[in-house]
């Protein structure tokens, strides 16, 4: 896989693409609820390496990095229409997943963000402690009070 | 082991990254504390409800798509969002986004049902329009407060403008912006400066605002908008509703030919690889908020947001036409060109006007700069009178600017030097070149 470089060659990049779309893009697509929304956020990632300078030391991680911050992004923005976003638009291809991906965040919006994105990335995307530590670039014991605390005030809030 | 201990172990025990060891000492735990295997049963019901019940299939197709743009952005890649050049001081004639310019570009991509869709709401949006009385839009743009109405630049802050139209009897319109107001009285048209003091009179002139001419009616931006899902610009479009409101997304690339010069990338909104988006009350049809975002390589910037529309506003005419006090009015059309930069190349325009800067050839002068008003001028006359060209560089083309850019270099008067990238145009009823900017 890619090492690490001021800018990876596209080669490097379409190695990444091969092995880790597929687990972006399903992340993407529950943190969004919408399969567009996801493959734009998934494309624009990719693209980013392109441009990306001082070094990738970890792509898997850069990557899962830029993608929640995508969809941090997203949810920002679609305040503005916030209205569209209770409910079921008409010409949604995939409303099981707009319901899902809803439903998941009615829950975590009621925790603190930082406690809800180390347990997205554990159950959204099946990561480790350790992966995860890479990619919020914190220590791992933090990730695991993140997580815990997270768990007990979700507890204490259903 | 004690229960502080088990509690700590929790997280992993939950994700199942214990050791064999670790495992077994917990285990023993709970065994001998019902309260601990309490809040791990809970502990594992509350991961399980956020535990998502379903994995999403990867579309068909993803991969070679996304391995399709890397190698399509590696082998063409785009110029980096930077700084748009000023269009320093006045750019009269800059209206680059008319819905008589659009130019109808290469097929990229083939219509399908989602622009089906997108032209229904538009039409229907077009048709809940009609019979207004009257306007008033808030929005905010990302510009300068000094620039022309169409400039746009992806690093400035936004800058707050208001725009107000009565249709009946007779259109009557007023924009404002801090730094630069226009307003039409039904027979001409009046742009000002604040901070020059300067304005200029005009029979009837769209450009004076630019692309802020299609907010006037806002269905000839919907128009705009309806025909570009029937030439194949290459747009991508979304359509969704919940309940009362109806959501458009258009993901629009750059229009305009950059073949030449990418001077003009980014600098209007037609001129950018965009998102735009568009809210509609479903019932009435009417839009409600727009906004529209720059896709740049290095991220998205909003660049312009509708945030408030209101039809059939309370706007009495007296009020909307009141012209402010203190401003030395011109009017350029009576400066009737001299005809020297008629009939001949931008190239050769450009020599003739930069020649001029040495003496300062008023009858040049007052020809190419004839759409400055009297202070503009006078501080251009002060900043580049006595300056030489020593580089003329060949005209190029960009985006879908009506005129030419030149690319010189200065020596002024001081002795320093000046880079500048002139725009001429000559696309006037006496096809005479003027400066539209660049200095």
């Amino acid at each position: 896989m890619m090492k690490r470089t001021d800018t990876p060659q596209p080669s490097r990049i379409a190695e990444a693409v091969t092995a880790y779309h597929a687990e972006l893009y399903r992340f993407a697509a529950l943190r969004t609820g919408s399969r567009s929304d996801a493959e734009d956020i998934v494309q624009e990632t990719f693209l980013k390496l392109l441009t990306a300078s001082g070094g990738i030391a970890h792509p898997r991680a850069y990557l899962y990095r830029c993608v929640a911050n995508a969809c941090c992004d997203l949810k920002r923005r679609r305040t503005f229409y916030e209205p569209l976003r209770a409910d079921q638009p008409q010409d949604d291809p995939d409303p099981a997943l707009r319901e899902e991906a809803e439903r998941l965040a009615a829950l975590l919006d009621r925790i603190p963000p930082e406690q809800a994105e180390v347990i997205r990335l554990h159950t959204f995307a099946s990561l480790r402690f350790t992966e995860i530590a890479e990619i919020l670039d914190i220590p791992v014991t933090t990730v695991k009070s993140r997580f815990q605390y997270g768990i007990e005030k979700l507890r204490n809030r259903l | 082991m004690n229960c502080h201990e088990f509690h700590k172990m929790i997280p992993d025990l939950l994700a199942g990254t214990l050791s064999p060891e670790e495992l077994s000492v917990a285990r023993e735990h709970l065994t001998t504390c019902p309260a601990c295997a309490e809040a791990l049963r809970m502990a594992r019901e509350t991961l399980r409800s956020v535990t998502p019940r379903f994995e999403p299939s990867v579309p068909e197709g993803l991969e070679a798509r996304l391995l399709d743009a890397v190698h399509h952005r590696a082998t063409a890649p785009q110029p980096p969002v930077r700084r748009a050049p000023r269009r320093r001081l006045v750019g009269l004639l800059s209206g680059i986004v008319s819905a008589a310019a659009v130019v109808i570009v290469a097929l990229t991509f083939g219509l399908n049902t989602p622009a089906r869709a997108a032209r229904n709401r538009l039409t229907q949006a077009i048709a809940s329009m009609e019979g207004l009385h009257s306007i008033r839009i808030e929005l905010r743009i990302r510009t300068s407060e000094a620039e022309n109405f169409d400039y746009i630049d992806p690093l400035e802050e936004f800058v707050p403008h208001t725009l107000e139209a009565i249709y009946t009897p007779r259109l009557l319109w007023r924009v404002e912006k801090p730094g630069r107001k226009a307003l039409y009285d039904g027979e001409h048209t009046y742009l000002w400066y604040d901070s020059l003091n300067d304005g200029l009179i005009q029979p009837y002139t769209p450009d004076a605002i630019g692309m802020l001419n299609l907010l006037i009616d806002p269905s000839q931006l919907l128009e705009l908008e309806r025909q570009f899902t029937k030439t194949h610009t290459g747009a991508r479009y979304e359509l969704h509703r919940k309940a009362e409101v109806l959501y458009l997304k258009v993901i629009s690339p750059a229009q305009g030919d950059f073949s030449q010069s990418d001077h003009e990338r980014n600098t209007s909104i037609l001129e950018s690889n965009t998102r735009r988006e568009y809210l509609f009350d479903a019932e009435s049809g009417r839009l409600l908020e727009a906004c529209v975002t720059l896709l740049a390589e290095e991220g998205e910037r909003t660049l312009l947001e509708i945030g408030r529309i209101e039809y059939d506003a309370p706007i009495d005419a007296p009020t909307l036409t009141a012209l402010p006090e203190g401003i030395a009015w011109e009017c350029p059309a009576q400066a009737l060109p001299s005809g020297r930069l008629t009939g001949i190349g931008a190239e050769e325009a450009a020599r003739l006007i930069l020649g001029a800067f040495a003496t300062w050839d008023n009858e040049i002068l007052d020809e190419a700069l004839r759409n400055y008003g009297t202070h503009a001028r006078e501080l251009l006359q002060s900043r580049y009178s006595g300056a030489t060209a020593e580089r003329l560089s060949e005209p190029v083309r960009s985006g879908k600017y009506p005129g030419w850019f030149i690319p010189c270099t200065l020596r002024m008067a001081d002795g320093s030097r000046e880079k500048i990238r002139m725009a001429l145009r000559n696309d006037n009823p006496e096809k005479s070149w003027v400066i539209d900017g660049g200095l």
